[in-house]
């Protein structure tokens, strides 16, 4: 197997790994890069563990050949978090109570970060409709639902919630019916 | 799973008899078929390449006439096996004369093993129905007399039912 | 993994090209939703695969009353588009966000059973596929398209590049029932369209999926409901003829015998959504 150089961003530095054909950008990040914030659970797309942003969008990293981010931004929680202290996320989390086990955290904040990107003040359902994807086996969801409240208040310093698309439009269209 | 269907060919029956034991005509005949070689005195086998959407393999074929008449009757037995899972099964077809061509009649069952195992065994059928209306369609084109019939085949794969 | 080489073509022409030189089992992905579960679970062992992402197919353009989509649109692109609605609600129903960022409209077409669920609204859109090969593009009607379990009309030296859906201002509904609210494989999905004319229904298409090996219309059920007023009566007669024509499977999701209850209980209340005096005229 003829193996290929691929280049992305990664953090504020660009990140170059030799890999074998479709190396998972799961894998690459893990196994190759050390960055194992980034969990793999399912490694079939149902989990939501490995969980990364591309571009500020987030995807599963283990369904990911690396070769299809050349050239992109790739995040993970380990580019989100500050070399001192923690991102105001992170810190949401704690506070909320809302890691047990902590397997699925790195997934759930990295889709709250892209929310909250988007969308500085979303909804109970709004943060619902995000973290669909992503399953937890011990918190119930309620805390983890606070805590992307909790961030969205704490990183709204500069007030800055009249801005952003809206998430409900993002997620879920603008048809706002029930399907079920 | 069972499985069973009718097809009317028309090539002659002891030229489709003689197709169905000979190694190179199924080479030419089984979708995806990449070889087959015979064994022993009634055994082939042969690897299969399954080309389904999102699912590439190899497969791998041993087939056994365990009984025949011919050019009227023959008994297969015979085992599929790749990364999708295995079929085990047996089969019996048996051809008739139908005016310058053969109808052929078959029918068998078998066990699925494996990931494949996981669909509703009326999938698999239809997709082993499909296969063998094509391999037979294939075989009647190259045979002599072949392909000047209008193929009909009566049991349509994708309505079939499950028997009992 | 098995792979020994891995192509990202830059365009159409590109792939067909690859396509062609690498034969038929040549692996074709575009979202990878479907095949990369596949080849991680070492079910899928192809030598070659081909991506499609970077080769020009992911553009969404509304050209007059049609609406065509490139086959590597993601459904998080279908998600905002506004010219069709039921396609949005077809989408929001599929997996999650994360996926729908990856997952594509023409991927969706290959989904093993149970099947894609953006695929059944455009069954009941009744979308035109356009394949392409080395001979040229050529047509399919949605309801053309299968041809069995995991069987369609794409030839070997072929590929999926768009779909031509028409815009219409038909009512349409859409439901989908699943074990849970997102990331789920469907018990059953419903989707209808239905087109007037002096309050009789001139045209109406009931797609079903789940409840065969590909999506499916329930023709009988379209009959019952065509020159109809959408009456309560009629309603429940071409529900009960859904069910009836379901050709449903068991599988780790659901048995067979609750799709079939499920298809005629669902394409119900998606009628219902459509029958005049509903409240909010659903589409």
């Amino acid at each position: 197997m003829a193996s290929t150089i691929v280049t992305f961003e990664f953090g504020d530095r660009e990140v170059e790994v030799m890999v074998k054909p479709m190396a998972t950008l799961q894998s690459v990040l893990r196994n190759q890069l050390g960055f194992t914030a980034t969990k793999e659970g399912c490694r079939q797309g149902g989990c939501g563990s490995c969980t990364v942003l591309v571009d500020g969008e987030p995807m599963l990293s283990c369904l990911l050949p690396v070769e299809d981010v050349a050239g992109r931004r790739v995040t993970t929680l380990e580019s989100i978090t500050p070399p001192e202290g923690l991102h105001p996320i992170q810190q949401a989390f704690l506070d909320a109570y809302a890691l047990q086990c902590g397997y699925c955290t790195p997934g759930m904040v990295m889709v709250a970060k892209a929310l909250l990107d988007h969308d500085p003040d979303p909804t109970d359902d709004d943060i619902r409709q995000a973290l669909a994807g992503n399953i937890c086996r011990c918190t119930g969801y309620q805390p983890i639902v606070e805590a992307v409240h909790r961030a969205a208040e704490a990183m709204d310093v500069s007030g800055a919630k009249a801005g952003g698309e809206s998430a409900h439009e993002m997620l879920a269209g603008t048809s706002g019916e029930a399907a079920r | 799973m069972k499985i069973r269907g009718t097809h009317t060919l028309g090539a002659r029956r002891d030229a489709v008899f003689a197709a169905i034991c000979d190694p190179d005509a199924l080479l030419a005949v089984i979708p995806g078929c990449r070889d087959i070689e015979q064994v022993g005195d009634a055994e082939y086998r042969g690897r299969i390449s399954l080309r389904l959407p999102g699912v590439v393999g190899t497969y791998r074929t041993v087939v056994r006439l365990v009984d025949s008449d011919p050019p009227a009757r023959g008994d297969l037995e015979g085992e599929l096996e790749g990364s999708l899972g295995s079929i085990r099964g047996r089969a019996t077809f048996r051809l008739t004369d139908a005016g310058e061509g053969t109808r052929i009649d078959y029918e068998g069952e078998a066990v699925i093993g494996g990931p494949l195992a996981r669909f509703d065994s009326r999938f698999v059928e239809g997709l082993a129905g499909s296969l063998i209306d094509q391999g037979l369609r294939n075989m009647d084109s190259r045979l002599p007399g072949g392909g000047t019939v209008a193929l009909e085949s009566q049991d349509d794969p994708t309505t079939r039912e499950i028997r009992a | 993994m098995t792979v020994r080489s891995y192509y990202l073509p830059r365009s159409l022409p590109e792939a067909l090209g690859l396509l062609a030189a690498r034969g038929p089992e040549l692996l074709v992905l575009a979202g990878g939703t479907v095949a990369m579960p596949l080849i991680n679970e070492g079910i899928s062992l192809p030598d070659e695969v081909m991506g499609l992402r970077m080769a020009g197919l992911d553009r969404i353009d509304r050209e007059g009353d049609v609406l065509r989509i490139g086959a590597t649109t993601t459904l998080t692109q279908l998600l905002n588009q506004d010219a069709i609605p039921v396609l949005r609600e077809a989408a929001r129903n599929t997996a999650s966000w994360s996926v729908r960022n990856m997952a594509t409209v023409g991927g969706n077409l290959f989904t093993p059973p149970p099947g894609g669920d953006v695929a059944v609204a455009l069954l009941a859109l009744d979308a035109d596929v356009v394949l392409a090969g080395p001979a040229g593009r050529r047509i399919v009607p949605m309801a053309e398209f299968y041809t069995g379990f995991m069987t369609n009309q794409v030839g070997e030296d072929e590929l999926l590049v768009e779909l031509r859906v028409p815009v219409r201002d038909d009512g349409t509904a859409y439901l989908k029932l699943g074990r849970k609210h997102a990331s789920t494989p469907s018990v059953v999905t419903v989707a209808v369209r239905v087109a007037w004319h002096e309050q009789r229904v001139s045209e109406a298409r009931v797609a079903l999926g789940a409840v065969g090996p590909h999506p499916v219309r329930a023709a009988g059920a379209e009959r019952l409901l065509v020159g109809s007023g959408l009456e309560p009566d009629v309603i429940e007669a071409a529900a009960a003829s859904a069910a009836r024509e379901s050709r449903p499977f068991t599988d780790g999701i659901a048995t067979d015998w609750y799709r079939r209850r499920m298809a005629g209980l669902f394409v119900r209340r998606a009628l219902e959504r459509l029958a005049p005096g509903a409240r909010g005229e659903g589409r």
